[in-house]
């Protein structure tokens, strides 16, 4: 994420004292970016403080780039992609789901609440699962807290 | 021709950096014919105070090995940066942290806290530690503090140039000696700063086993099965770091028939080694018919046959890895029974 | 070739502490403290230890089948040992008895890299002390030194035998220092009839060698009287402790496997153990000036840093390995015990 991005990911000020969630969600170009597009312009109702970052697939979302975001603060990170079978790329999604699997034990042992990241299906025809999975999502993080990075 | 001068240290390391240097057998004859080795404790009577003495930039180059773990770790790579023109960040702990970088998941308070009370052996019910500072009849007695978080020695200062291995092998101690001894005798120019002393290709490029095609269904720990000298590890489902891991060793663990664990760090196209061997490793499973009707708790029982990514991934890398150290949530997940 | 320089001249020091850091010629870090009285003699000396890196922390976690390669990280000079002993300990974990073969080459291993470290110690690390002597100047007291004094062809033998004995421990075991063959129950790679060969021309090689070096030490060290009256001084180089070491059921010295014998300062057996037993009769005591703990002898208990029978202190080193036992298995050994 380049630091003009990091700067637009800034959530907007809270009310002091409370945790307002950074949340970075990753979508896939084929499916979950048009589900994204498409609550948007069916003006459901969610949750403003994520930044989604748009890749081919969600394949390409390599574990740099989660390890990145958590070393840069991000409170969650959601991976979203096309459901098993409606990958563009045929497997792309398979993959993402076993380095997603890994990852979390990975961060298990770092000693973050590996439920900070979340892999999710969402088509282009999903609006409302998009909508729920952020709400769901956003109620999560900020029952799980803050990044302990950010508090040291 | 005036000698140049050399000096070896050991920060958190083994001694097997030391060991490396004198590794190269008769070549060892050929230093001694261009430098005066000023510092190193394994071998040579040289002090602390001694050091202190030289003029700044007096030492030709520092071969610095081990991490830094504490404050006397600290001070001596500062005051060696300050003594020498060129430091070398000289094997895998002082490049990337190395085994005891391992530290890195636990921290100052639960080290000591196991180390001297709570060990089967331990006798210590007094429950006395080691301290910065003991006063006795005689005198004061001082010790280094040890650190919370290991780090590696670019993190604390400007380092020249970089040899990872654990230990290097002899073939890149001899590459850089080559280099220098060439800059001392013909003037030859030194490489860029920052340079990587080894290989700039992956393991895989200098490993002899046969590669086909890699997919595996499940994973075998090294002991499980009748490992095939001539065919590729990862093939075989053991876990082998090779193809996030820089070449430069001569894939010596590999010609020992064991897997590549990866104490020669990443390449320059990678910065998480961890990482990168992650997702390898994810993509490497092969694709089963019935993929699309697995569950997400059926994918995290196959990943989970891989027991310990953190010890597997970043055995040599966690001080340098992206995340560095574990953290500590505030609020604590309940585990399921 | 001139003999050692036993003395040099006296001065006195202005100072009431002595502080030596950090100690050198030997693996690991550490210093001495020494404290002085009015009339300049010595009131009181501390050996400090200021390292620690948490293996007890980090180990924790880490996959069994992986701890004999963390292990051996403990210390780079003597990695082979600390690589088997996990080893045994991981045949334990498996309870999986190896092969005659597998124990025939951990052996063999052993056996090559007992030749390098001794030849290590012997002319690279304490050679100074008895060719060049204890008062030579500081700036020659290391290998270049020893090698300026007996001759450049003594010192290819030394580099030359030493490094037969790395040889034999890479093939065996991926790498000379930090190797990575010891599996639970079995080694990673066999050896070829061809390899065979070439390891039995070097060890005989190593046999002849080492008559060399016990002609060495008859010649510098045995014959000189005043050698002799320094190190025999039972005020200085005298303590009357209980000794350890690991004896065949001979009794004789074993190097892979027996059990622990412990005798008294009067050389009465007292202890004899398994392995696996040794928190029964070991224990570690913690003083807050060094990160080193000390072990101690449990029987008896610890009594402070003092000698003698009512201390549990003891030695485990290759002297009391010598006081143990009754003598070698091999005939040139024996006729030297």
């Amino acid at each position: 994420m380049s630091s003009q991005q990091m700067a637009q990911a800034e959530p907007k000020p809270a009310e002091a004292g409370q945790f307002e969630p950074r949340i970075l969600v990753f979508c896939c170009n084929w499916c979950s970016y048009a589900g994204a597009d498409l609550a948007g312009v069916s003006r459901l109702q969610m949750p403003t403080n994520f930044r989604v970052i748009r890749t081919m697939c969600s394949a390409r979302v390599d574990p740099e780039f989660v390890l990145r975001a958590f070393a840069s603060g991000a409170d969650g990170v959601l991976v979203l992609g096309c459901h098993p079978a409606d990958c563009h790329y045929i497997g792309g999604n398979y993959r993402t789901r076993r380095r997603i699997a890994l990852l979390r034990v990975l961060l298990e042992q770092y000693g973050f609440n590996p439920d900070r990241l979340k892999l999710e299906w969402v088509s282009a025809s999903e609006g409302q699962k998009f909508q729920k999975t952020i709400k769901e999502f956003d109620a999560m993080i900020r029952d799980i807290g803050v990044n302990p990075i950010n508090e040291e | 021709m005036s000698k140049i001068k050399l000096a070896h240290y050991w920060g958190a390391g083994c001694g097997g950096c030391d060991v490396a240097l004198l590794d190269i057998d008769e070549k060892i004859l050929g230093v001694a014919e261009i430098a005066d080795i000023v510092f190193w404790p394994i071998a040579v009577d040289g002090k602390v105070k001694d050091v202190e003495a030289m003029p700044d930039k007096s030492i030709t180059c520092t071969l610095f090995n081990g991490a830094v773990r504490n404050s006397e770790n600290e001070h001596m790579a500062k005051l060696l940066r300050q003594k020498s023109a060129i430091v070398v960040s000289f094997g895998s702990c002082a490049c990337y942290g190395g085994i005891p970088g391992l530290g890195n998941l636990t921290n100052r308070k639960e080290i000591l806290e196991l180390v001297y009370t709570k060990l089967p052996t331990s006798d210590n019910v007094e429950r006395v530690f080691p301290q910065a500072e003991t006063h006795t009849k005689d005198g004061d007695l001082e010790l280094p503090v040890l650190y919370d978080t290991v780090m590696t020695l670019d993190q604390v200062i400007d380092v020249d140039y970089y040899m990872p291995g654990c230990p290097p092998t002899t073939n890149l101690i001899n590459e850089f000696l080559g280099i220098v001894t060439a800059h001392v005798k013909e003037g030859a120019p030194l490489p860029p700063k920052g340079a990587m002393i080894a290989s700039q290709k992956t393991l895989c490029d200098e490993c002899k086993r046969k590669k086909a095609v890699k997919k595996i269904d499940r994973i075998y720990m090294p002991h499980e099965i009748a490992i095939d000298p001539d065919k590729c590890m990862l093939e075989q489902g053991i876990i082998c770091l090779g193809s996030s891991t820089r070449a430069g060793c001569g894939a010596k663990c590999l010609e020992g028939n064991q897997p590549c664990r990866g104490c020669m760090g990443p390449t320059a196209e990678v910065l998480d080694q961890g990482g990168s061997m992650l997702s390898a490793l994810a993509s490497v499973y092969r694709v089963e018919d019935n993929e699309a009707l697995l569950s997400e708790d059926n994918i995290a029982t196959l990943m989970a046959q891989v027991k310990d990514p953190m010890g597997t991934f970043y055995c040599y890398t966690l001080p340098k890895s992206i995340i560095k150290r574990k953290v500590k949530e505030k609020k604590q997940v309940k585990k399921e029974v | 070739m001139s003999g050692p320089i036993l003395s040099d001249e006296k001065t006195t020091s202005t100072s009431k502490r002595i502080t030596i850091d950090p100690i050198t010629r030997l693996e690991g870090h550490g210093k001495i403290e020494i404290f002085l009285d009015d009339s300049g003699n010595v009131a009181n000396a501390y050996w400090q230890v200021p390292e620690l890196r948490g293996f007890e922390a980090f180990c924790i976690g880490r996959s069994v089948e992986d701890l004999n390669k963390i292990t051996s990280r403990l210390c780079g000079v003597c990695p082979g040992a600390h690589h088997l002993c996990s080893t045994k300990a991981l045949d334990g974990v498996f309870n999986a008895t190896p092969p005659p073969t597998a124990i025939k080459l951990r052996e063999l291993f052993y056996a090559a890299h007992y030749v390098h470290s001794h030849i290590a110690h012997f002319y690279a690390l304490a050679a100074a002390d008895f060719v060049l002597g204890p008062c030579a100047p500081a700036a020659t007291r290391n290998i270049l030194g020893v090698v300026g004094a007996v001759g450049v062809p003594v010192g290819a033998e030394v580099i030359k035998h030493r490094s037969y004995a790395q040889k034999v421990q890479e093939v065996i075991g991926g790498k000379a220092t930090h190797p990575v063959c010891g599996l639970p129950g079995g080694m990673a790679r066999v050896i070829t009839e061809d390899e065979r060969k070439k390891f039995e021309a070097m060890s005989k090689s190593c046999v002849e060698f080492a008559k060399f070096t016990q002609d060495i030490f008859a010649n510098v060290v045995l014959k000189n009287k005043d050698y002799l009256d320094i190190i025999l001084n039972k005020d200085i180089y005298y303590q009357e402790t209980y000794n350890l070491g690991t004896v065949d059921k001979n009794d004789k010295i074993n190097f892979y496997d027996g059990t622990q014998k412990m005798i008294d300062p009067d050389g009465n057996e007292v202890a004899r153990y398994k392995d696996k037993e040794y928190t029964k009769y070991i224990a570690e005591h913690v003083l807050p000036w060094s990160y080193e703990k000390f072990c101690y002898f449990k029987p008896v208990g610890w009594k402070g840093l003092v000698a003698g029978k009512d201390s549990g202190i003891y030695r485990a080193t290759p002297l009391s390995r010598l006081n143990v036992s009754k003598g070698f298995t091999t005939p040139l050994a024996q006729a030297e015990y």
